[in-house]
């Protein structure tokens, strides 16, 4: 050994060395190699900054239909509307081309992802304390909005819970975060007990939050508020007290849904009235009215799609139906247009005064011959006119959508683009007067009063109060109707004042009036070229695919297919 | 323990001893080195195992005298590294080099001869590389080894990187092949062919379990030249180039362009766009301004590009110094031609690159070897100053011959603003030019010891590589001003009463602009530990090493370090019987710590039947060997930290009064688990046989099994866990097939003649990757091959609107007679996405590759080809002007001659024109996916070596005189582009050489 040891002294010092530096590098730690990177749950929770854009992040799920389908709004896939493109996925609502493979208006990973994204904040993030900035001057005013967080957190969740069970029926109900391991276990709950939790979320919502935010240091109105949590009370209850959902149509759950609206209608009722002009109620966040509303960056998406063919860049979009514009009724008799003595009159559809005079909020939803839009161009739907055929691709039922627009929006590609504000009416005063007509009337009929606090406002007076308001003012529903027709009646109503605002394809479901909204009816003008005088020939635009399956959606097939649990909706 | 080691190592040399032949007299030997058909091999080296530092070279005759004992090992290293030993019996010996005695870099500094070799190793040398022109060495190995697939690209001929695969594609991940230059990784394009020794790949288990977790995709090994030879020797070589376009598209001139658009507007119910006396003043070029007849192709190109080319090899084996230094000069030139040159700055396509290389060996001791390798690659190159490389070819390709002249009357650039700031002339040679510019440095330091006085056979060495590479981008550029001219048309005569003129855009001053656009460095340190022995007819060799290796690029997450140690055991017995066994265990920072390390174990074997007396003598089969190996490699190439729940920010929300923006932040993808590198279990049959002294085979059978690949779990989870799933390595895939080489060469006295044929199969198939739920059996990607080419089986075109309703629904838009008609595959009355069926074959790598070689030489006089070609393949035909034609004001090439039309209904085989996106048409489908099989001619070269008699009146040893041809023609499918390069990119070239090469 030692001649080794000696022969190794005789090597040259070099090698020496390098032979040194392998074991000096060599070393496992070598791997311990990481790019530091703050973006992890701790630092997320650390800093109140963080803690808040976490809470953010689950507002941008609040629903909103601008195109929301392809490319267009849903009520194309209700008899009030239709889309000019029949590429379009919103079709497929109507000819039956969707299905558990071809999902539509697929919200089932998005809710879940918002729920988990709530659920990931209640969690960890409600009950911090930030020690980092306890000496902040303005700590006690952060920690202020800070102590709602947790009460938005979980109104949100609900408004999830219920944007799912609207579509799909039963489903998973689940309020911690998940684990791939138990995520293909869980089992469905029961449409019911879903609503039970709506409303238990609710409640305890609508006692910590605030009317407004607009009295906060930071005046962040756009925030979840105790109304929002109240309306989607006074909704889901509605929603469960309807025929889809209580077919034995059992008074109970129709009075619950009354009692919620009233709670709504009694305690903030002051600061959601008087109801000023209609056409002030979309697109603008400091509407009196507007309970909540989805906000967005300000664009020109939607007048881009909707602008009438004709106008420089129009792509025509949605086309509003006949069967939507003979809805609205006559100003003065307060008819429906077909009732005898309504005084309407065939030639001249769209009157404004006299006796043929239409429901004022015609003219604010439509765009219609006649119509005048970006001034000083008119809108002209008579074949050979500038927004009809033979230009192709103009609208398929004789009008345009004119609610929801922003008039002033430049779509023409030559011209400077502008963008305006865009504000999603989610939850309006005037659907909480609607709710509350609709459960007093199935229960104690159009003119009836029920105990206390149901005692001082009956089904009539609730949407007279609509009816009545500012640059409408239709004439009251009359006294001494029965159920039935006022059950009609304030149907028409309700879809007239939320024309386009996504009530009416949730209300054609849970009403189940389905198979009667299949005849898409529009009108064609021909005007004679010397007398210059408009003939209406109305027309049947398309006959529409019902199927009872489509009073829920079909759960996405993957999601049947990995959890064995999920009952697909029955007729899917 | 310790004194157990010392006795066992005594006992060891114990046995050495008895075993060894004892000492005799030394004795004056005498030998000839010659080569299978008798020719001297000159200038090898001779040494004696026993006696380290005794060296001899051979004359020009082959002889040698040494002085050695009986019983010794007399070792002859050829100058083509090839490598025989034989026993000292007589005085007299002869040697015969064979190929198979070529020693092959089996990696990590080991080398072994290509006899004893039990895996599955393809080897290229630089007697056939050199048969290329090509600028990178990549381009130098169409068809060379057999499983090694290399698939031309687009692009100028020094950005370009040809896409290599290795027994085709085995993992729905990073399909990357580790290549290594002279042990370390390095892109193998910083190299000129001309310091190429040889290029190894190494496709089965037994040669890539060295690698660790870099195996599994194969592995290309170059090795660089190093000084061999007895004195001074000088290799210089110029070759001169004319380039040509391979093969351009042809595109309608303005007459059949204004019809096509007058057509497809017709298709999308639009009145005619051109009336009859503009389409005739289109044709007759009456009016070039206002109607003008543009060939931009002839416009912005030249006939010609060229190429110069300029190598210098200096090399030297002294008593303790042996080098080689090399110098390479390449200029190339483009075939754009109008540009304009800026003092030494040219807006062509242009490239010079400087190599420069010294690799140097020096004793510095008896048993102390020190080696350098230095080498450098500095370039730059030069192009118009658009954007991408590839843009002035879009602009070139997408411009219509209608669109506008060149320049209006008034001498100022024409152009419209449909075709805003695209005029192709305008932006070759007047908006100044792009330079880019890359340097990279290659450093290699290697220290070995023989410790033979500790235990005989024993070594050891140590080295460190560094490297380190940059590239910089400069643009000068300026904007133009351009002139659009509207002629304003008599509504009943079309006569041409005025003309607008309108100028957009201004002749801006020049800006400059710089940046780096890649950086990195990587430094590799190793050592090794190696034992070899031999007693009797038994030979034992064995190797254990460590490696550490980092590699740092610019920008967050490029940081890779890996860790690898391994050993190898080579045991021989009688030159016939030999077994291989690694052990490899590494690991990488790319993986959480309990998941990065790995081991990767693999035996190989083979059986020498050809050295068996009863087949000794056979007529027939004069050589035969049987290989067989198993093992595992890995693969640990996969995405940075996905073993992290991240949070990542998300799209905002608005609050307050004015809307004000707030930010929002959502949870990121789940921690991915299982993570694991890919493992790769790779079984190899081989045989190698000699048949007639004419034929040499080699065919190897394969079949690999991948597991672990990353994938993602989409399929396999609920959407109600609400974020984006985790990945996980559980997905599996198999990948079998063949290489087959077959060579047959023969000589006589003044001739010779050498022909090839390699073929090359390798199928791969998804056996599991958590696939996403598909309602039907068709749609399912599991099951086969990896990157499978998926899209609508077209039946027809539409005829006409009752066509259209009796159908089913076409969903991807309002379809018009003259659209493709789909197959319903599911019967469900809708066209969509769930009718789509597998077509042809994979996009990505096609399962056969094949080649042949002839070569002939008589009295100096020589011959040599190679066809390469593939088969199994699909491309898919979207490029636009190209193939889609007009969309989006785009061109329209004579591919679309065929579209449909009413009148051509019948006999259509694209669909009707349209001018708009046409969702419907323009989709993966049958229409566009064809088949991409080719056959080319990659080389074809006559030489003439000039005999020696003739050179040595002007001292030189060898000259050689060559004219060849590279890329001249392919059978193929595609026809209106090169079958490999489909898109709008540099055109790949052909290229027709002159060369010469001289020794002294």
């Amino acid at each position: 050994m030692k001649k080794i040891y000696s022969y190794i002294l005789k090597f040259p010092k070099s090698l020496i060395a390098v032979l040194l530096l392998i074991p000096l590098f060599w070393g496992c730690h070598f791997l311990d190699y990481t790019e530091y990177d703050s973006n992890n749950e701790n630092y997320m929770l650390s800093y109140i900054d963080p803690t808040k854009s976490i809470l953010t992040n689950i507002y941008t799920y609040l629903p909103k239909d601008y195109n929301s389908v392809d490319g267009a709004i849903r009520s194309s896939a209700t008899d009030d509307a239709e889309h000019v493109w029949d590429a379009s996925a919103v079709q497929r609502f109507n000819n039956g081309g969707w299905s558990a493979i071809n999902p539509l208006d697929d919200q089932w990973g998005r809710m879940y992802t918002a729920i988990r994204a709530a659920n990931v904040f209640l969690d960890k993030a409600d009950t911090l304390t930030f020690p980092a900035i306890k000496y902040a001057v303005n700590y006690k005013d952060l920690m202020q909005a800070y102590a709602l967080y947790p009460y938005e957190a979980r109104f949100l969740r609900a408004m999830y819970y219920f944007e799912l069970i609207k579509r799909y029926g039963n489903v998973p109900l689940d309020t911690v975060r998940l684990t791939p391991e138990l995520v293909n276990n869980v089992k469905p709950n029961s449409y019911d007990e879903v609503v039970k939790f709506i409303v238990r979320e609710c409640d305890s919502a609508a006692v910590k939050l605030p009317v407004t935010f607009s009295t906060f240091i930071s005046k962040e109105t756009g925030r979840a508020t105790k109304g929002a949590a109240m309306a989607l009370k006074a909704r889901t209850l509605l929603y469960a007290a309807s025929p889809l959902h209580n077919p034995s149509n059992g008074a109970a759950k129709w009075i619950t849904a009354a009692y919620a609206s009233k709670a709504l209608i009694d305690q903030l009722g002051a600061s959601y009235t008087p109801l000023a002009a209609y056409n002030t109620t979309w697109n603008n966040l400091t509407s009196k009215e507007l309970i909540l509303e989805t906000r967005q960056a300000d664009d020109r998406a939607f007048e881009a799609a909707n602008t009438a063919v004709g106008y420089n860049g129009g792509n025509t979009g949605t086309c509003p139906t006949q069967n939507l514009i003979d809805a609205y009724e006559m100003k003065t008799s307060g008819k429906g247009i077909l009732e005898a003595g309504s005084g309407y009159d065939p030639a001249n559809p769209y009157s404004t005064s006299g006796a043929s005079a239409r429901d004022p909020r015609l003219d604010m939803t439509i765009l219609r011959n006649g119509s005048i839009w970006k001034t000083p161009l008119v809108i002209q739907t008579f074949q050979g006119g500038l927004n009809a055929a033979p230009r192709p691709n103009t609208t398929k039922t004789g009008y345009y959508i004119k609610k929801l627009m922003v008039e002033s929006i430049v779509v023409d590609p030559s011209l400077t683009l502008g963008t305006a504000r865009h504000v999603w009416p989610v939850f309006r005063y005037t659907e909480v007067l609607l709710n509350y007509a609709e459960a007093m009337n199935e229960v104690y009929g159009p003119d009836g009063a029920g105990p206390a606090p149901l005692d001082n406002l009956t089904a009539r007076a609730a949407v007279n109060i609509v009816r009545a308001r500012t640059g409408v003012a239709m004439p009251a529903f009359p006294t001494g109707m029965t159920q039935s027709t006022f059950r009609d009646k304030l149907r028409n109503e309700r879809r007239v004042e939320l024309a386009f605002e996504d009530h009416r394809f949730w209300d054609i479901r849970r009403w189940k009036i389905g198979p009667s909204t299949t005849t898409i009816k529009g009108v064609d003008l021909t005007k004679d070229p010397v007398t210059g005088v408009i003939t209406y020939t109305p027309k049947v635009v398309e006959t529409r695919v019902w199927d009872d399956k489509m009073y829920l959606y079909p759960i996405p097939q993957n999601e049947v297919f990995v959890n064995k649990n999920l009952v697909q909706n029955a007729g899917w | 323990m310790k004194i157990n080691i010392q006795r066992y190592i005594y006992l060891f040399l114990l046995v050495l001893l008895v075993i060894y032949p004892g000492f005799a007299q030394k004795t004056m030997l005498t030998g000839t080195v010659n080569d299978k058909t008798g020719k001297p091999v000159v200038n090898a080296l001779v040494t004696i195992k026993e006696q380290p530092g005794v060296k001899v070279f051979t004359d020009t005759e082959g002889k040698f005298s040494i002085s050695g004992v009986k019983g010794q090992l007399v070792e002859v290293t050829t100058r083509d590294q090839r490598h025989k030993s034989q026993r000292i019996e007589t005085d007299q010996i002869v040697m015969v080099m064979n190929q198979n005695d070529a020693l092959i870099q089996v990696g990590y500094g080991m080398e072994q001869r290509q006899e004893d070799v039990t895996s599955a190793i393809g080897i290229v040398r630089a007697g056939e590389l050199t048969k290329s022109s090509a600028r990178n060495p990549a381009n130098a190995l169409y068809g060379q080894i057999p499983g090694l697939t290399v698939l031309e690209n687009g692009g100028a001929s020094w950005t370009a990187n040809p896409n290599l695969f290795i027994r085709g594609i085995g993992t729905t991940q990073n399909t990357a092949i580790l290549i290594l230059v002279d042990g370390f990784e390095r892109p193998v394009s910083t190299l000129s062919v001309d310091e190429i020794e040889s290029i190894e790949v190494l496709k089965d288990a037994g040669a890539l379990a060295m690698y660790g977790l870099r195996g599994a995709n194969g592995v290309l090994s170059v090795t660089t030249k190093r000084g061999t030879g007895k004195g001074l020797s000088v290799n210089a070589n110029y070759d001169r180039g004319m380039t040509k376009a391979f093969r351009l598209p042809e595109f309608l001139d303005a007459y059949g362009y204004a019809k096509a658009v007058n057509q497809a507007r017709a298709n999308d119910g639009l009145t005619d766009l051109y009336s009859q006396p503009e389409l005739d003043r289109y044709q007759s070029g009456s009016s070039p301004y206002l109607y003008p007849n543009v060939d931009w192709k002839k416009a912005s190109f030249r006939d010609f590009g060229h190429s110069d080319k300029l190598n210098l090899t200096l090399q030297q084996q002294a008593n303790a110094f042996r080098y080689l230094l090399y110098l390479n000069f390449d200029n190339e030139a483009g075939i754009l031609g109008p540009v304009k040159e800026t003092g030494p700055k040219t807006t062509q396509f242009n490239n010079r690159t400087v190599n420069m290389r010294l690799n140097a060996e020096i004793d510095i001791t008896k048993t102390t070897k020190f080696s350098v390798k230095l080498a450098g690659n500095l370039g730059e190159g030069t192009r118009p100053a658009t954007g991408a490389e590839g843009d002035i070819f879009s602009d070139i390709y997408n411009t219509p011959a209608a669109a506008y002249p060149v320049k209006t009357y008034h001498g100022i650039w024409g152009g419209t603003q449909t075709y805003a700031n695209n005029n192709p002339v305008a932006e070759i040679g007047g908006i100044g030019y792009t330079s880019e510019g890359r340097r990279m440095f290659m450093t290699d330091f290697v220290l070995g010891q023989n410790l033979d006085k500790v235990l005989k056979g024993l070594s050891v060495e140590a080295g460190l590589s560094y490297d380190n590479s940059f590239s910089y981008r400069d643009v000068r550029s300026n904007g133009y001003q351009y002139e659009q001219l509207t002629p304003i048309l008599d509504p009943i005569t079309m006569a041409v009463t005025d003309t607008i003129e309108n100028t957009y855009g201004t002749n801006s001053a020049t800006t400059f602009a710089s940046s780096l656009t890649s950086y990195y460095h990587r430094a590799t340190f190793f050592g090794n530990l190696k034992y070899s022995s031999s007693w009797g007819d038994n030979e034992l060799k064995s190797i254990l090493f460590v490696q550490q290796e980092e590699y740092k690029g610019d920008g967050q997450f490029t940081t890779y370090r890996r860790l690898l140690s391994a050993g190898n055991l080579h045991y021989g017995k009688a030159g016939k019987y030999f077994v291989d066994a690694t052990l490899a265990w590494g690991g990488t920072d790319l993986l959480p710590a309990a998941e990065r390390y790995g081991f990767f174990p693999a035996v190989s074997v083979g059986w020498k039947l050809g050295k068996e007396e009863w087949l000794i003598g056979s007529k027939i089969l004069n050589d035969l060997k049987l290989r067989a190996s198993w093992g595992m490699t890995g693969n640990d190439q996969v995405t940075q930290n996905i073993s992290d729940n991240r949070w990542q920010g998300s799209t905002g929300y608005y609050f307050g009064a004015n809307n004000t923006g707030a930010t929002g932040n959502a949870e990121g993808r789940l921690a991915s688990f299982p993570l694991s590198f890919e493992t790769s279990y790779k079984s190899n049959i081989g045989v190698d046989a000699g048949i007639f002294n004419l034929l040499d085979l080699s065919l190897d059978v394969f079949y690999d099994k991948r597991e672990g690949i990353l994938t993602t779990t989409d399929g396999l989870y609920s959407q109600v866990l609400g974020v984006a799933l985790p990945y996980s390595s559980t997905g599996v895939t198999s990948n079998k097939g063949f290489d087959l080489g077959l060579n047959l060469h023969q000589s006589f006295k003044d001739f010779s003649y050498h022909a090839g044929a390699q073929l090359s199969y390798a199928k791969n198939k998804i056996i599991e990757q958590n696939e996403v739920y598909r309602p039907y059996d068709y749609l399912k990607r599991t099951g086969k091959s990896i990157g499978q080419a998926f899209g609508l089986q077209a039946i027809g075109f539409f005829n006409d609107a009752a066509d259209i309703v009796a159908s089913p629904k076409q969903t991807y838009m309002a379809v018009s007679p003259g659209d493709i008609k789909y197959k319903d595959q599911n019967n469900d009355g809708f066209i969509d996405d769930y009718d789509q069926v597998q077509i042809g074959y994979a996009t990505n790598t096609p399962e056969i590759y094949y080649s042949g070689t002839l070569g002939m030489e008589y009295k100096g006089f020589g011959f040599d080809c190679v066809f390469q070609g593939i088969s199994n393949y699909t491309v898919y035909l979207n490029t636009p002007s190209i193939f889609i034609p007009l969309r989006s004001n785009t061109n329209i090439s004579t591919f679309s001659n065929n579209s449909w039309t009413p009148a051509t209904a019948s006999m259509a085989t694209l669909p009707r024109l349209s001018m708009t996106e046409n969702l419907n048409n323009y989709r993966s489908n049958s229409v566009w996916l064809v088949d991409g099989s080719y056959l080319k001619l990659r080389t074809a070269e006559i030489y003439y070596n000039f005999p020696e008699q003739m050179l040595s009146r002007f001292k030189l040893k060898t000259a050689q005189l060559y004219v060849r041809g590279i890329n001249l023609f392919s059978i193929d499918n595609i026809k209106v582009v090169d079958p490999e390069s489909i898109g709008s990119s540099y055109p790949t070239m052909s290229s027709y050489n002159l060369g010469i090469k001289i020794g002294f």
